[in-house]
């Protein structure tokens, strides 16, 4: 097999070590002629509010910078070639796998050497992958000084960045099909629920006719709550058969 | 009513709520970092959150509340069942799929990046704010109760344990990923109500429909000092005497889901659409049969006669545990409701606190940049909630916790359902609008409450004991009014 140059694989995320990381694998693509791989993993961690700025201050995230965005700009500007890859899942596994497969030479990682109780529930995804790993691992260790180097790069970053412009998609989405076919389903719901409210508001009685083993108010509740449930199933199967129809999505 | 302690139910209670802490870190972890990918596998996690928006969402009032008040009020309980699901079809059809298109992970981030007047902003944190107190209120109070017979501790001294617990977790960690604990509580809420279905069929010898219908055709039903036919029990009026009350009520479910703002959350936390989707069906499907079991466990408790002696109407579905099923599955079915209230607490006083830092701390006064002074301040805000719901729950000590839910759920509809509908589908909304309109649902929901025959046992100003059928119309025709009086301001054009 033909392989052409020494390949280094950088995942990022973001964070200051994964910044200076970049910085590293950079130098390093340099030297030797190299290729960078940019990989970023959307993980499935997933929490809500405080949560994720727990989890951003442990993993020094803070910056809210685009890990694969500063990683171009830097490769881009000393004229190093880069490919740039997105996986989605297990952050560790993502990364051996890429690895695998874009035949890497070498992962440059940071490390953010979690302190206390949060590296309990975040783990060590350097140790993972060092363990895991078809290839070589460099994992970049900090010094104060380039610690504060990397900040600062980050930094200057993050204020060139332009915010992204607001989306104002929802006005589309109102006028695909799908969306038209949950508003008809839910119209029927709410129609049938509001005559069951009014029933049940002005007419008591007519709930307490029995037939067939129980009351009229029994089997309305009961045939609302199968309702929900068959009419979510059903445009489930429905919006998956229109998405896999056109190409998936 | 005293009750004794119990070792062995004692027992078993810590070992399930920390078996459940314990699980929920490693799986939080492994995610994170399993070696091999597929463990994780790609493919379940619509699964795993759909289970967790069931596991958020039958908080103690589900599985307690509901339970105690078909025990006591027969269909007037029911009632909430129904209309706890149909909350669902509202947000799956009609809010969640557009609010995710305008790629805004919090309700205050949505009409934020509409309006740009910062006071939108504030006044959707307070809301969200209220929400969770109001909402932390019957969590309180289940756990309050379940600590009372399992333990022999008193209510008040459980309620400060639940609280304190909490609010240990979150100012020391604040990081179990609740998304985990909601899945497996979610799991084992299923489980219990299955397995206290099955004992009561079992026992009773009768099929679900017999079962039903035994209640149905029943000339003599026990609830205290008071014996009802089977006609009364099975029909409307128990609870709400004013029929106008079983409207409010309707109205203040349908719409009260999709104002929630930690359900709301949890439909971003995963990456596509169709994942986002598909876990709505998933809890859709879990909520619903949850919700038909209540109905046994319910009709249940009045029939093996927990309901003859009116103690506390929260414990009616662990004390027909610990009637048919002993001691021992009385402190299982005990432990998951705690795990549950914990993990419920947990997670809103994580959201309510998270919102508070990212909206009011970061975006209006304007600290952005440290992020561990951003995370401090929610951690003081989540010890504040936390204290805040310990009071509240020692004082609302003797409602039912359903009831209470029902509450939250009309004001969470009155202040934000307004908003929201009317920045997805009307132009001409504008963000002054907005303000007084959440301002008003808000207030007006929680004066309406306060002036009910729930507060004042005689002579109420307001007859009615949930406000939504009057402050959630009001909502609207405040904010419309408002918005067409008020210039329409710059929205930020579609390029």
């Amino acid at each position: 097999m033909v392989r052409n140059g020494y390949r280094i694989l950088l995942p990022t995320d973001g964070s200051y070590p994964a910044i200076a990381a970049t910085v590293r694998a950079m130098e390093m693509a340099k030297d030797r002629n190299g290729k960078v791989v940019i990989l970023r993993v959307a993980e499935q961690v997933i929490g809500a509010g405080m949560e994720r700025i727990a989890e951003d201050s442990a993993l020094m995230r803070t910056a809210g910078i685009d890990g694969i965005a500063y990683a171009k700009e830097i490769m881009s500007k000393n004229n190093v070639p880069f490919d740039v890859v997105l996986r989605e899942g297990a952050v560790v596994g993502e990364i051996v796998r890429t690895a695998a497969e874009s035949e890497a030479d070498i992962i440059v990682m940071g490390s953010s050497t979690i302190k206390g109780l949060p590296g309990l529930y975040l783990g060590s995804v350097s140790r993972g992958v060092i363990k895991e790993a078809p290839c070589d691992v460099v994992v970049v260790k900090l010094t104060e000084q380039e610690m504060h180097r990397a900040v600062e790069m980050a930094l200057q970053f993050a204020i060139g960045q332009k915010a992204p412009t607001p989306i104002n998609g929802a006005a589309e989405l109102f006028k695909t099909r799908q969306f038209k076919v949950g508003l008809g389903l839910f119209t029927v719901y709410v129609v049938g629920y509001a005559i069951f409210t009014i029933v049940g508001t002005f007419s008591k009685l007519s709930f307490a006719g029995a037939f067939g083993g129980m009351n009229v108010g029994v089997y309305s509740g009961i045939i609302l709550i199968i309702t929900a449930i068959v009419m979510a199933v059903g445009f489930n199967w429905y919006a998956g058969k229109k998405e896999r129809g056109s190409g998936g999505g | 009513m005293a009750y004794e302690f119990r070792p062995v139910a004692f027992g078993l209670f810590v070992i399930i709520v920390f078996a459940t802490l314990a699980i929920s870190i490693y799986a939080s972890r492994r995610v994170r970092t399993a070696g091999h990918f597929y463990v994780a596998g790609g493919g379940v996690k619509w699964f795993v959150n759909g289970i967790a928006f069931a596991g958020d969402y039958l908080s103690a009032a589900s599985f307690l509340g509901v339970a105690g008040l078909i025990a006591f009020f027969g269909y007037d309980g029911f009632m909430y069942a129904i209309g706890f699901l149909a909350g669902w079809i509202v947000a799956l059809f009609l809010i969640a799929e557009p609010l995710r298109k305008i790629g805004k992970y919090t309700f205050g981030d949505a009409l934020a990046s509409k309006f740009k007047d910062k006071r939108v902003r504030l006044m959707a944190s307070i809301s969200a704010l209220i929400v969770s107190v109001f909402y932390l209120i019957p969590q309180m109070v289940g756990a309050g109760s379940i600590v009372e017979p399992l333990i022999g501790l008193d209510y008040t001294t459980g309620v400060v344990l639940v609280g304190l617990i909490v609010v240990l977790i979150v100012a020391t960690a604040g990081m179990v990923s609740t998304t985990w604990v909601q899945f497996i509580k979610g799991f084992l809420l299923l489980f219990a109500a299955l397995a206290l279905t099955i004992v009561v069929l079992g026992a009773s010898g009768l099929g679900p429909i017999e079962f039903i219908g035994h209640f149905v055709s029943s000339g003599s039903i026990q609830v205290g000092s008071h014996t009802y036919t089977g006609t009364q029990f099975m029909a409307p009026g128990l609870k709400y005497t004013n029929p106008w009350d079983f409207a409010s009520l309707a109205l203040g479910l349908i719409l009260g889901t999709a104002a929630l703002p930690h359900i709301l959350i949890r439909y971003y936390t995963v990456p596509k659409p169709s994942d986002a989707r598909k876990s709505t069906v998933v809890a859709i499907v879990a909520i619903g049969a949850f919700y038909v079991m209540t109905l046994f466990l319910g009709l249940g408790a009045n029939f093996y006669g927990i309901t003859q002696q009116t103690t506390n109407q929260n414990l009616a579905a662990p004390l027909l545990a610990l009637s048919q099923g002993g001691e021992i599955f009385f402190a299982v079915i005990s432990s998951i409701a705690f795990a549950t209230i914990l993990g419920t607490v947990s997670g809103l006083v994580m959201a309510a606190s998270g919102a508070i830092a990212h909206d009011i701390y970061t975006e209006i006064l304007g600290k952005k940049g440290d992020d561990r002074k951003t995370l401090r301040v929610s951690k003081v805000t989540a010890v504040a909630v936390g204290l805040i719901a310990i009071v509240l729950g020692i004082v609302m000590k003797d409602q039912n916790v359903a009831f209470l839910v029902g509450l939250a759920f009309a004001i969470a509809a009155s202040a934000n359902i307004p908003a929201l509908i009317c920045m997805l589908f009307w132009k001409r909304t504008t963000g002054m609008g907005i303000v007084i309109g959440i301002a008003t649902g808000l207030a007006l929901s929680i004066l309406l409450i306060l002036i009910s025959p729930t507060f004042m046992t005689k002579g109420a100003i307001f007859p009615l004991t949930n406000p939504g059928i009057v402050s959630i119309p009001v909502g609207f025709l405040v904010t419309i009014g408002v918005s067409l009086a008020t210039k329409q301001e710059e929205t930020p054009s579609n390029h």
